[in-house]
């Protein structure tokens, strides 16, 4: 197998969701000495932007979608510490978190693995997480971006009062903020002065991508 | 003409005297406006999670439900609704949870050691199931949860009907009583993410996780059946903003024939049942309606529910209930904005019957009350049929 059919088979074992298929192929990949760089953005972070593009197609489904960064993290696994060594980086880093007052993580955590998919460092600080954790947060480890998600109506005001403790904190600046979730609309993106707003997780690690080529 | 000859009236796509007004769940502060007093009404955690916990760690936990029924009726009582939604039997053996936290608690089952976790937001009034063994355990902890599941023999000797009879005697002479029944998707759990992966990698195991739910859920739907319900809802969301949760292949394969089980049950007993779900659902309603499902409630125009093109589609094969937007107007009004889109949505839909007047969702935390009366009020003005366009 060439090394071409070898990132082929990367890629086709991610967006079938084959995690073992993934890990073996990407194994084959460092047994053939192929660049780790090049494993990761030509075969896997290329294979979740075409699951990202089929889920904005409705092509394929949440499940669907699971399961490829599944087998794209089993095959993370295998590549991290050659990245590593490599000196590779990643291409932003992301502070993740649900708001104060809901508990809801599957939306969180699918734009998490749509970012990590798209070669982000992704930081998790969880549910129902108050405006301090998020300002700490940004402390602690310098991101690029800060994503907060909702589920429910009443924890919108939630996202306000975390876009106001960042701006206390004088942290406003050195961030870009995105927001997302069932009840989050533009015009409420907007009006609350965030700097993007992803109606599902695909769209939210394109829309992350364009702003970090553009900074 | 009462409620209930209204209602029926509507299910069989005719049109009775008025727009007949339904609602899903009334939370506080809306409840606590119109009783005056606190209560134990709605979906909001304070009232189902929080006072319901203090409850069974009392021994009261009887006592919660009598109270709930109580103030549930009353409520509906007094806006005079049509129907009453949440008739449905409680355990007569409940596993009292073990507090953890001031706002988390933990619950073990002493026979299977599987566990969950819930939390409480004063913030949001949200109640919800953050971790549990299935959770941080995977399929593997699915799998043992659906032995558990089939090994046991579900009894009706273990349920209390008392709160299905009650609603039943006190509403059902003049109301539109429904009792409670769905296929238990674990899409809406803490760990929906093993259970969506699970249509992948472990099907068989998904259908017999549903299977064995089912097979409760059929018991007690009979039960309730007999003791005298008008119609019954399924409360399980299917969908997000976008669409469907997972696809429609996957509704056909996972869901569909076992609801089927439950609307042929419904029909045995010649009652209606009624899908509520969030989200854009436009991909599943020909499944939906193939399944035999009744009436549809929700509606969410959030999520892109367009109810003019949907009456337009299977208006005379689907009851419509909805869809007066709790995301929006009846979070931040004006009431002149209440108005007008009550006005709109029953000019809409309302025309040939099949149709019930409903918030897209319930009336959650987040409306607020003078908003939502408006919503009745216009409803009651306008929604006299024949209806003026």
């Amino acid at each position: 197998m060439d090394h071409a059919e070898i990132l082929d088979q990367i890629y086709d074992s991610i967006i079938d969701g084959d995690k073992e298929s993934a890990r073996a192929a990407v194994q084959q990949a460092l047994d053939a000495h192929l660049p780790p760089g090049e494993i990761l953005h030509e075969a896997m972070i290329a294979a979740m932007r075409e699951v990202g593009k089929l889920f904005e197609e409705q092509e394929i489904f949440v499940p669907e979608m699971l399961v490829a960064a599944r087998a794209m993290q089993g095959g993370l696994e295998l590549l991290r510490p050659f990245l590593v060594a490599a000196d590779i980086q990643p291409i932003g880093k992301v502070v993740l978190g649900t708001v104060k007052g809901d508990m809801h993580d599957i939306g969180k955590n699918l734009v998490g693995m749509m970012l990590e998919g798209a070669g982000f460092a992704v930081v998790d600080i969880g549910v129902d997480a108050p405006p301090d954790n998020f300002v700490a947060a940004i402390r602690d480890h310098q991101p690029d971006f800060v994503g907060m998600s909702a589920l429910l109506t009443t924890t919108l005001p939630q996202m306000i009062a975390t876009m106001q403790a960042i701006e206390a904190a004088g942290l406003r600046q050195q961030v870009k903020i995105m927001v997302g979730g069932a009840p989050v609309s533009a015009e409420f993106a907007d009006a609350i002065g965030a700097d993007l707003f992803a109606p599902d997780a695909a769209t939210a690690a394109n829309r992350a991508c364009e702003m970090i080529a553009s900074l | 003409m009462n409620s209930k000859e209204r209602v029926k009236l509507a299910f069989a796509h005719q049109e009775p005297d008025r727009v007949p007004i339904f609602e899903l769940t009334i939370d506080n502060p809306t409840a606590r406006q119109l009783l005056g007093r606190d209560n134990l009404c709605g979906f909001g955690g304070l009232a189902r999670g929080v006072k319901q916990n203090e409850a069974l760690l009392n021994g009261r936990f009887s006592a919660y439900h009598q109270q709930r029924v109580a103030d549930e009726i009353e409520l509906w009582q007094t806006l005079d609704l049509d129907v009453y939604a949440n008739a449905y039997p409680i355990p007569k053996h409940p596993i009292a949870p073990e507090q953890i936290g001031p706002h988390s608690w933990r619950f073990t089952d002493p026979a299977s050691g599987q566990w969950a976790v819930t939390r409480y937001s004063p913030e949001s009034d949200a109640y919800d199931q953050i971790d549990s063994s299935i959770r941080q355990g995977g399929l593997d902890a699915l799998r043992a949860a659906t032995e558990a599941l089939e090994a046991a023999s579900p009894s009706l000797a273990d349920w209390d009907f008392a709160p299905v009879e009650t609603f039943v005697r006190e509403l059902g002479a003049e109301r539109f009583v429904m009792g409670v029944a769905d296929v238990e998707i674990g899409s809406t759990w803490d760990w929906a993410e093993h259970f969506l992966m699970g249509m992948i990698l472990d099907p068989d195991l998904i259908h017999r996780y549903l299977d064995a739910r089912l097979r409760l859920t059929l018991l007690l739907l009979e039960e309730t059946l007999r003791l005298g319900v008008d119609g019954v809802h399924g409360g399980y969301d299917w969908a997000a903003a976008r669409g469907p949760m997972f696809s429609p292949k996957h509704f056909a394969t996972f869901v569909f024939p076992r609801l089927k089980q439950i609307t042929d049950l419904c029909h045995r007993y010649g009652v209606p049942y009624v899908k509520h779900t969030d989200g854009n659902v436009n991909k599943l309603l020909e499944g939906m309606i193939a399944a035999g499902v009744d009436g549809f409630q929700a509606i969410e125009p959030r999520a892109g529910m367009d109810i003019a093109q949907i009456k337009q589609t299977y208006g005379g094969r689907l009851t419509l209930i909805g869809n007066v937007d709790c995301a929006t107007v009846l979070v931040d009004g004006p009431v002149e904005a209440v108005r007008a889109q009550t006005e709109q949505v029953i000019k809409t839909a309302a025309p040939g019957g099949g149709f019930l007047l409903s918030t897209s969702n319930s009336v959650h935390p987040g409306v607020k009350p003078e908003y939502y009366l408006a919503m009745l009020a216009t409803a009651r003005a306008v929604g006299h049929y024949p209806i003026k366009q």
